[in-house]
């Protein structure tokens, strides 16, 4: 080949690799962008007097006289609101009929979204549901609300070759000349004062409970969850993993049964993770009765199952590549193979044993499948040590696809979704963070 | 000339007494040496069908150094191996023929190999300290057979690094990992971690290949001090290191002992024009 192909040859390949890092970066920006940012929204965020008292009320945290002052400002605005309403209310009341029913469902209609943008109105009957007892506790959220408050939402069907269109109608308009029309100028200009948005940091988000089905608190129950399958599955699949990498690389005679045993174990780890869910249901639940019904020993039990052969493998590697002279020169002072195995060769593999089990660890706490029929439940509290035989218990994983596709207000909780996202993810890296550190340290230390 | 060389010699031992024949005139005698510490008979191994080592027939005189000199693959390593049984990390490694260490056959049914490898230490090619501190390195062998009050295993580090010719260079820095020591100075590490299991015999396997001069003339005065304490036999590819450090000599070749003599009479007058044509450098 002459040296001018061959130059452009090098050339462009190495053109074709840098742009295909550029694409995968730009792929992974466009995943971890939204991640990061509605992530963090669900701890940092504008909240208003409305957030702030459901903490109060639901966890009593906050200072009780500043929030009872805030809530006597906000009342001092809002009480103007409620006036215009019981105003309104009364001249229905004196309206013809026919009148009254024009207006009495639309009127329904401004009540029911006032009470979402504020909470509960005057004269209502106590909220069955706590989402019903607050107003909008995140700021941007209550500016969706008081579009919709002012605007009614309709749809242009007019063109019957394409798909309806919305448009928005001002409310006020259906209203005009009634004593009701003042009220849409008014809390338009006035909902600051009526919501209070304040900067608001809730770290709460991470260590709270969810209240009413993670409409307001926080994820606690899920991580809690998902360390305790994790860091279960690794109790029950690291000792397993090793001992069993132990055999392969040091005890097993090759030939049939071996090999065998080996590529078996190859293929398990090429399952696919519904089926250790189901093989957990069938096996660990129903054959051996681990537990009633689901629970975080089954859970963990199944994630165990499935991680063991990464585990296996990544143990193997790593006692493979052990000098065979460290084995020789314990051998030779004479050692013997087990004491060898348990003084020399397993230091020596630390780094790679522990970087599989973390990177393992990492994969079990990711992992949705094996414990939808074993271990995971949608809505929860967390669950205490003693809990884990016999109960079942939320997870990020599961509770991450529960809320985005199963929740029945899915769409007014985006930032609980994220937020979980976000936690799995930091989870997740953080572990395999970890496993670098301590990778790199045990390394320095073996080499002196 | 091939044919010739793969019948094994007779047994030198039966015509005259093995001193006579292994013992170097020049050289001065070690008291209480001059037994034969280990004999083979008829002794082959094989890997797999592949007969590495045929029918030696020697004896190892004790607290002497017997070299073993030949080119590669010709089986030198494979012997000294079976000498502490290290070729049984080889599946396929099998031997027929008997190998006595003190009277005992090695690869006798009985034979605990961890006991036959306390007696008979090794060091390897490459030097092999473990990713330890040089005291734990030390510490290792003793530790194995039982001493754990860490007085009595400084004063065996302090003994065997001693013997070793390298406690002054590390005697302040015992903590530190014995991967940070250079090429030398962690080989003679080696030799102290076999010494610090006292073994009986010492076997070094092309000890200085991966030194430099300085580092291997340091080796060659570790092994006459030691001569005289240890059985000791030494693999190398160095001829002239072999008649320096060596009492007597065996040359392998193509798996058989060659000829076995005193070091001076094997480098000067030879037997075999085999020996010869090797130390001669006709062949390598």
């Amino acid at each position: 080949m002459n040296i001018g192909t061959r130059k452009i040859l090098d050339r462009s390949f190495t053109a074709i690799g840098f742009g295909s890092i550029i694409v995968m970066a730009l792929a992974l920006m466009v995943v971890v962008v939204p991640i990061l940012t509605n992530g963090l929204g669900a701890v940092f965020f504008t909240g208003t007097v409305e957030h702030r008292k459901l903490l109060h009320e639901e966890f009593q945290r906050g200072d009780t006289q500043d929030l009872s002052s805030e809530i006597a400002s906000s009342e001092r605005y809002r009480a103007k609101a409620y006036a215009i309403l019981s105003d309104f209310e009364a001249e229905l009341e004196r309206m013809e009929p026919e009148q009254q029913g024009k207006y009495s469902s639309k009127y329904a209609q401004v009540r029911t979204s006032l009470q979402s943008l504020l909470g509960p109105l005057p004269g209502d009957s106590p909220a069955m549901l706590t989402r019903n007892k607050y107003g909008q506790t995140r700021w941007e959220k209550a500016e969706e609300k008081l579009h919709s408050f002012l605007y009614e939402s309709k749809w242009d069907n007019s063109n019957s070759d394409v798909m309806g269109k919305e448009y928005f109608v001002r409310r006020s308009l259906d209203f005009k000349g009634t004593s009701l029309a003042p009220l849409f100028p008014y809390v338009e200009n006035n909902l600051e004062n009526m919501l209070l948005p304040r900067f608001t940091v809730y770290w709460g988000f991470l260590t709270d409970s969810s209240v009413d089905s993670h409409f307001f608190g926080g994820i606690w129950p899920e991580i809690q969850g998902t360390f305790f399958l994790a860091m279960g599955a690794m109790l029950f699949a690291f000792p397993i993993g090793v001992i069993a990498a132990i055999y392969f690389t040091e005890y097993a005679r090759p030939g049939f049964l071996n090999s065998m045993l080996r590529s078996a174990n190859s293929t398990l780890a090429g399952v696919p993770s519904i089926v250790f869910g189901m093989f957990g249901l069938a096996f660990f639940i129903n054959t051996l009765h681990v537990s009633e019904s689901k629970s975080v020993l089954a859970g963990s039990l199944t994630l165990a199952i499935m991680i063991l052969p990464t585990i296996i493998r990544a143990a193997e590697e790593a006692i493979l590549s052990v000098p065979k002279t460290y084995r020789e020169a314990s051998l030779s002072l004479g050692s013997t193979k087990w004491n060898t195995i348990l003084t020399v060769i397993l230091p020596a593999a630390l780094p790679g044993i522990l970087t599989g089990g973390v990177i393992s660890l990492g994969r079990a706490a990711g992992e949705t499948a094996p414990i939808i029929f074993t271990a995971a439940v949608s809505v929860g509290s967390a669950i205490g040590l003693a809990d884990i035989f016999s109960s079942p218990t939320p997870a990020l994983s599961w509770n991450i696809y529960n809320l985005a596709s199963e929740h029945e207000a899915a769409a007014e909780i985006r930032h609980v979704q994220y937020g979980m996202v976000l936690a799995l993810v930091s989870i997740v890296l953080m572990l395999n963070l970890s496993a670098i550190v301590l990778r790199a340290r045990i390394s320095k230390k073996l080499k002196g | 000339m091939a044919t010739d060389v793969r019948q094994a010699p007779e047994s030198a031992s039966a015509k005259k007494s093995t001193r006579d024949i292994y013992l170097p005139p020049e050289r001065k005698v070690v008291t209480g040496g001059g037994e034969a510490h280990i004999v083979a008979k008829n002794f082959s191994i094989y890997y797999g069908e592949f007969e590495a080592v045929k029918k030696v027939n020697a004896d190892i005189l004790s607290k002497y150094v017997t070299a073993i000199i030949g080119p590669s693959g010709c089986g030198k390593s494979t012997f000294l191996r079976a000498i502490n049984r290290m070729n049984d990390l080889i599946p396929s490694c099998h031997t027929s023929g008997t190998l006595l260490f003190d009277g005992a056959d090695i690869y006798g049914k009985n034979t605990d190999e961890v006991l036959l490898r306390k007696k008979v230490g090794m060091v390897f090619q490459k030097p092999n300290p473990f990713p330890k501190s040089i005291f734990d390195n030390i510490a290792y062998g003793p530790r194995l057979h039982g001493v754990s009050d860490k007085k009595k295993l400084m004063e065996i580090i302090e003994r065997s690094l001693k013997k070793a010719a390298i406690w002054d260079e590390v005697c302040d820095r015992l903590d530190k990992n014995a991967l940070g020591l250079s090429g030398g100075q962690q080989q003679r590490l080696c030799v102290a971690r076999t010494l610090a299991v006292e073994p009986e015999v010492l076997l070094l396997d092309e000890p200085t290949s991966a030194l430099d001069p300085k580092a291997t003339a340091k080796i060659e005065d570790l092994i006459q001090e030691l001569r005289g304490s240890y059985t000791i036999m030494i693999v190398t590819h160095n001829m002239q290191q072999a008649s320096r450090v060596s009492d007597s000599t065996m040359f392998f070749y193509e798996g058989v002992l060659v000829e076995h003599a005193s070091t001076a009479q094997l480098f000067t007058n030879p037997k075999d024009p085999m020996t010869e044509d090797y130390i001669t450098g006709r062949f390598s």
